[in-house]
């Protein structure tokens, strides 16, 4: 795949606060995302479980010009597709427990492609997870940035330093924050 | 909430004082948020559930999204592997229009297509390869079905139609559309008997055989590839791993390797699985399991002779091919002396088929297991092959340094003595010293990780988990980097997960042993695999998932009772652990056997592991009371409570919660004071061992309060104990601590009863 204009161009009006190409974008990347993991799949192994981290940079390196970006644009390209991999996961949770409920009436396959068992509860688990994290974005915005771009991207520590112009030990005690909330939250009765 | 709750704190003055205390060495962070709080206890709750979740929150969720639901990113990735390329109805595909998806499958969507033209009328089953999907290796499969597909007329098979490329350059195949019900569905259905059936299968024999005189083994033979049409018409579908012998018997076919990734393992032959060569004996094998399903176990005399021929492990003693298969059938059915007949050996012939169905069913939950962790059965005889060679290599690079730290705890001035474990752990921590530092870069990296996973190892034998976790950490990423898939891979990562499961990361764990599997895929050692997943299903169990720990301990059970010898000693912890997964889903009532059959197993051991025993026997306890038979728990409460005095002493925690259970079945029976008694022993025993003063006295008083209240009905008694109870807590944990609270909670509720009691 050679760098897309698209994304390079829609990387560029975005970061000059151009709001349809900044929504433009993510939904770009969500399709781009979907369509490079496929691409993955192809070139390794079959059962190989997705990386969203590698996926998230590969992204990056394949899709964006780099001889046209700043490195601003990069931080705010990773940040943007940290976010549609945490939507590109929960949709498949979203669906996936559908299914479920749904009574799971199975399609007729050629060569049977087995359903993982503890897909359907890790299902549950990731719908109750952005749940959640729903409710830290609520009470402190920067913690659930935190949250998307470590675990959903899958970025570092200094990465996520730089997006979110603090520095790393700021981010590694918020990180930690956020994950003791998203527990309680999760945990919480109510 | 009750209504008359006072309002929540704040969440940002809770993660402010949560933020701070997290800078405390733990022991500050108390009396901080004791002066922080200043009498709001609802915000102090708040702030040490936060601190409390902080310590378990990385092992619940982990680093990314893949260490807390691996299993889900494993079903999107099969998802976007299956979701391409995908034509909506009216697209055009050559001479074809779509009109409707039938189906789809690793490599390929199948559609329903109509002639655009109108030349032809009948519908179509139209194949194309997925895109993302189209590597050489699949591509040249697809060519080679069709040239097969070409090659093959027969009214039993269903007839390729037409081939090309789709505009975007991907391959397809029309085929003749078979409308019908999987062969075995079919005969149920109509309720075939007997005779039927064989007129059925011999069809698909008749098929088979022009497939095998044109030279190809279909190697997918299965229901589902076997429709029946709505006329009772047979047609064989899906050559899609078929193969083409060459006439000298050779095979001429594109790599194996994706033919033996998409088998259904189900009905593959022993050859498939473990990659010898392929005749038109494997199809013959297929055809045994087939013929055996249809028949339904009802197979006996010359049908039972003919089954277990096709069925035989070697191909070679096999028949040949489906018209040996078919010769006998048609001799059977005309009362001709059958060419099987050398297989009359009754009692043989009834464990043959016994061992063989089991082995089908294991297979089928092993394989339905190692499938869910997003892997298709692979194996090849070339790489498990290398893989001995690599373990024997890496065996023999390891030995020293492996015995020299084995050797550290072999040495004879070390055992047997008080101070055994704390001189252990000094030398362990040299070991250690000597390889993270001074040895470390003069050691290659696999001389290097097989010492960390046996330091790791030996941390975890001495209960150190924790420290045993970055050691084996650091040894799994050694042979990641090593290039290491299988063998030593999978025992460093197999150590890890263990270490994990002990500190309680379960999330963690649990990924880590759906890596082992992954890696291990059916790995030859039917006993291993087994302990893997009971070890595994231990720890979905803590994750609170029964009905998947209930599956997975199921399979482990039924694998290791099949492969390990009659007295192994492990097998009654497998029924063991089958009894509490059996009650974590409700199966009272097989919960008991369960257990009833661990105990048995425990009591035939020449030395007993009698802690077990009274173990088990408290579980089993729990389950008759569950079950309304008080009887037998109350005796076998007693039982389980004599034996845990006896052996770790009346005051052993897991003595008194024995003896709680019993006493419970004896207050419950009334018109004895034994309960009584045997708790107000157990507070002696316990205050005699710790103190007055210790928290599980209190806790004794809390049981012995709990019966009076629960059981008996007694405040007024029951309120005295739980003052007691209040008042140690108070003293051995402090004034807020749950235990205090919950005491004090009870206690005031208690007294109003008695207040109640005594009237206005």
């Amino acid at each position: 795949m050679t760098p897309s204009p698209d994304t390079t161009r829609l990387l560029l009006d975005a970061r000059r606060g151009d709001r349809s190409a900044f929504d433009g974008l993510y939904a770009h990347l969500y399709d781009e995302l979907n369509e490079l993991a496929r691409q993955r799949l192809a070139r390794f192994r079959p059962g190989q479980t997705l990386d969203t981290s590698a996926l998230v940079h590969e992204a990056y390196l394949r899709l964006v010009d780099q001889t046209r970006v700043e490195l601003q644009d990069r931080d705010h390209f990773l940040a943007l597709a940290s976010r549609a991999m945490r939507f590109i996961v929960v949709d498949h949770a979203r669906a996936r427990s559908a299914d479920k409920r749904g009574g799971g009436a199975a399609l007729l396959t050629l060569d049977r492609v087995p359903v993982a068992a503890g897909a359907g509860e890790e299902a549950d688990d990731v719908m109750a997870l952005d749940q959640a994290l729903a409710s830290l974005e609520r009470m402190d915005p920067r913690l659930g940035q935190v949250v998307e771009l470590r675990f959903f991207g899958g970025l570092t520590h200094e990465e996520v330093a730089r997006i979110t112009g603090r520095s790393v030990p700021t981010v590694k005690r918020d990180w930690i924050r956020a994950r003791a909330w998203l527990y309680r939250f999760m945990t919480a009765e109510g | 909430m009750s209504p008359s709750a006072p309002l929540p704190p704040d969440p940002q003055e809770v993660d402010r004082l949560f933020d701070r205390a997290l800078d405390l060495p733990p022991e500050e962070r108390r009396p901080f948020l004791e002066a922080a709080t200043h009498g709001n206890p609802a915000l102090m709750r708040e702030v040490e559930a936060l601190l409390a979740a902080s310590e378990v929150a990385e092992g619940a969720l982990g680093e990314s999204v893949g260490d807390f639901a691996g299993a889900l990113l494993d079903d999107l990735t099969e998802r976007l592997a299956t979701d391409d390329g995908a034509m909506a109805p009216g697209s055009r595909v050559g001479a074809w229009e779509i009109e409707g998806e039938l189906g789809r499958g690793g490599m390929g969507v199948v559609y329903l297509a109509r002639r655009a033209d109108g030349a032809f009328h009948r519908q179509v089953a139209l194949k194309v390869v997925k895109r993302g999907m189209d590597t050489d290796e699949i591509l040249q499969r697809f060519r080679y079905e069709r040239r097969i597909l070409a090659g093959l007329t027969h009214p039993n098979i269903a007839r390729l139609l037409d081939g090309g490329a789709t505009d975007d350059g991907r391959p397809y195949l029309v085929v003749e559309r078979v409308e019908g019900r999987p062969i075995d569905r079919y005969a149920q259905e109509e309720g075939l008997d007997v005779e039927a059936r064989l007129a059925l299968f011999r069809e698909v024999l008749a098929a088979v055989d022009h497939a095998h005189r044109s030279l190809v083994v279909h190697r997918d033979l299965k229901p589902s590839n076997i429709l029946v049409e709505a006329d009772g018409t047979v047609k064989l579908l899906d050559f899609g791993i078929a193969k083409v012998l060459a006439s000298d018997g050779e095979m001429t076919a594109p790599a194996t390797r994706t033919a033996v990734r998409m088998l259904t393992p189900e009905y593959a032959a022993p050859e498939q699985l473990r990659g010898d060569p392929i005749t038109t004996a494997t199809d013959v094998y297929a055809l045994g399991l087939l013929l055996s399903r249809l028949l339904t176990g009802s197979a006996r005399g010359d049908l039972e002779r003919i089954l277990l021929r096709a069925l035989e492990e070697d191909p070679a003693r096999r028949y040949p091919s489906a018209a040996a298969l078919d010769e006998d059938i048609r001799r059977h059915l005309a009362h001709e002396p059958i060419l099987a007949r050398g297989y009359s050996a009754v009692d043989r012939a009834g464990r043959f088929l016994r061992r063989h169905r089991l082995g089908v069913a294991v297979a089928a939950a092993v394989v339905l297991l190692v499938g869910s962790y997003g892997v298709t059965l692979r194996i090849s005889a070339d790489r498990l092959e290398r893989e001995r060679a690599l373990t024997a290599l890496e065996a023999r690079r390891a030995e020293g340094v492996t015995e020299f730290l084995v050797g550290l705890f072999q040495d004879p001035g070390l055992q047997g003595t008080a101070g055994d474990t704390l001189t252990a752990r000094a030398l362990l921590d040299r070991g250690a010293r000597r390889i993270w530092n001074e040895d470390g870069p003069s050691l290659d990296p696999d001389t290097r990780a097989a010492a960390l996973v046996a330091l790791g190892r030996a941390y975890r034998g001495l209960g150190n988990s924790d420290l045993s976790i970055p050691i084996l950490e650091e040894a799994v990423a050694l042979r990641r980097a090593g290039g290491a898939q299988g063998g030593s891979l999978v025992e460093a990562l197999e150590a890890l997960a263990g270490a994990r499961s002990e500190a309680r990361h379960f999330t963690a764990a649990d990924s880590l042993y759906r890596q082992v599997m992954e890696l291990a895929g059916p790995v030859p050692d039917s006993l291993r695999l087994a302990f893997l997943m009971v070890s595994h299903a231990g720890v979905i169990r803590d994750l609170g998932r029964p009905d998947s720990t209930l599956t997975l301990t199921r399979a482990a059970v039924e694998l290791f009772d099949r492969h390990a010898p009659d007295d192994h000693p492990g097998r009654a912890g497998f029924f063991h652990d089958l009894g509490y997964a059996q009650r974590g889903v409700g199966n009272l009532e097989e919960a008991a056997d369960a257990y009833l059959r661990s105990l048995e197993l425990r009591r035939a051991h020449a030395d007993p592991d009698r802690v077990r025993i009274a173990r088990s026997l408290n579980n089993l306890g729990v389950v008759f009371r569950e079950l309304g038979r008080f009887h037998e728990a109350e005796a076998t409460f007693r039982e389980a409570w004599e034996t845990a005095s006896t052996e770790l002493g009346p005051e052993h925690p897991r003595t008194t919660v024995k003896g709680m259970h019993l006493a419970q079945e004896l207050e419950r029976r009334g018109g004895s004071t034994e309960a009584e008694a045997i708790l107000l022993g157990q507070v002696e025993a316990v205050r005699e061992r710790w103190g007055a003063g210790h928290w599980s006295v209190g806790q004794g008083h809390v049981r012995l309060g709990d019966l009076l209240m629960n059981y008996r009905g007694d405040p007024r008694a029951a309120a005295l104990h739980y003052r007691e109870a209040a008042r140690i807590f108070t003293i051995a944990l402090g004034p807020d601590h749950e235990w205090t609270l919950s005491a004090q909670g009870t206690l005031a509720r208690v007294e109003e009863e008695v207040r109640l009691a005594a009237g206005p």
